[in-house]
């Protein structure tokens, strides 16, 4: 568990560079992805086949962090909220999808893939909730961010 | 003289913003701001994600505008603080036009990264998301191994300006590629978490998230543009490794031994 939130940021920190995030805001960007992991596990680890849910809060926490992060560092909310996201994609179910659908078993790979898209499609509304939100809510210091 | 050059920073300022990767509403916000504070009436800005557009009537009452065209495509979000941080400046009058169009010019031709911290960079993240999505440490290695190895083949495209879409499925092909061999001869023993983490660094994840925000913002026009592009990306990645496990499976019968 320590392992894999340490492992979160790392990954989120790699996908930082590709994205050429500044360097001094890296470890910003780490946080946010430990962030949104710790609550994915979290959840999915309470909740039996909660992991639908578990994405949706992890995305809402992993926006709403960028948002914060954004006003407190007055940087673009983007630097934080893409490389944040990215842990919460649904690879597995996605890969799993693809491997049915290769391998002819149209019921599996129909049944993982809706499951894949609602996740998502949950992704999508959890950082549309935040980013919809009015900006001064999140504003703790001075300026437009 | 001055007022010729305003519309000239405010496209500067977008086009950089835009081949960076900011979205659409922050692009023709930041072009507005800008174009205002030099003393444009009824300036206005437009932009899609390949183009800009922008007009005002200059303090003289002269109409002007202009159009560029956005090809470059990179995400570097250095660029856009920069320029983030530029405009907030000229919006508060601590930098003129003149001196901020050399700044734009700066920030434009801003490096990423040296190559081999990228390449770094996107295999150590392969190799945590194949070991937190639950594969072994094992796995983990030859994730890193095969996101390292399938990167050459598309740089080698993507630096011959290869269309993106076959870039991607080649990154795809040659992902699945090298995780099946490296898990068929013992480094590795589930593919399923190799490939997933060696597929990572190709994710649309710019595209997907800007196409949310521009849907959300009504844009309609950019936010289905990059829902498509990011569609057509998964996709793009989707087939590369399926084509490859099909063709994997009708010649050895299976995945792994």
């Amino acid at each position: 568990m320590i392992l894999s939130m340490f492992l979160s940021a790392i990954a989120v920190m790699g996908f930082s560079i590709i994205f050429n995030v500044p360097r001094k805001e890296l470890i910003f960007c780490g946080l946010t992805g430990i962030a949104g992991w710790i609550v994915l596990t979290l959840i999915t680890s309470v909740m039996y086949d909660g992991i639908v849910a578990a994405t949706f809060l992890a995305s809402i926490t992993v926006t709403t962090f960028s948002r914060i992060l954004s006003s407190v560092r007055k940087m673009p909310s983007t630097i934080y909220m893409i490389p944040g996201i990215i842990p919460l994609v649904p690879g597995l179910r996605i890969y799993f999808t693809m491997f049915y659908a290769v391998s002819g078993e149209l019921n599996e790979a129909v049944q993982t893939g809706i499951t894949a898209i609602t996740i998502a499609g949950v992704i999508a509304v959890g950082l549309l909730i935040v980013l919809s939100l009015p900006r001064k809510w999140f504003s703790f210091g001075k300026g437009r961010v | 003289m001055q007022e010729d050059n305003a519309i000239k920073m405010a496209v500067l300022a977008g086009e950089i913003m835009l081949a960076s990767g900011a979205e659409t509403a922050r692009v023709e916000d930041t072009m507005t701001r800008l174009m205002e504070s030099s003393g444009y009436k009824d300036a206005e800005s437009f932009c899609t994600t390949t183009g800009i557009f922008a007009s005002g009537f200059t303090p003289d009452g002269e109409q002007v505008s202009m159009i560029r065209r956005v090809k470059a495509r990179e995400g570097n979000f250095e660029k856009i603080a920069r320029v983030n941080d530029l405009s907030r400046c000229i919006v508060e009058g601590k930098k003129d036009v003149v001196a901020a169009i050399k700044e734009l010019e700066e920030i434009r031709s801003i490096l990423p990264y040296p190559f081999i911290v990228r390449l770094l960079g996107s295999c150590i993240a392969s190799l945590c998301f194949a070991y937190m999505f639950g594969g072994t440490l094992i796995d983990a290695f030859a994730s890193f191994a095969a996101a390292m190895l399938m990167q050459f083949p598309v740089i080698f495209l993507e630096r011959r300006k290869v269309v993106a879409v076959l870039c991607t499925i080649t990154g795809g092909v040659f992902a699945a590629l090298f995780s099946l061999v490296f898990v068929n001869f013992g480094f590795g023993h589930n593919v399923e978490y190799v490939v997933i983490g060696a597929i990572m660094p190709l994710l649309p994840g710019v595209a997907l998230t800007n196409a949310i925000r521009d849907v959300l913002d009504g844009n309609m026009l950019a936010g289905s543009a990059r829902t498509l592009e990011a569609l057509l990306t998964a996709v793009a990645i989707a087939a590369g490794v399926g084509t490859v496990f099909g063709l994997w499976m009708s010649v050895f019968g299976g995945l792994s031994q």
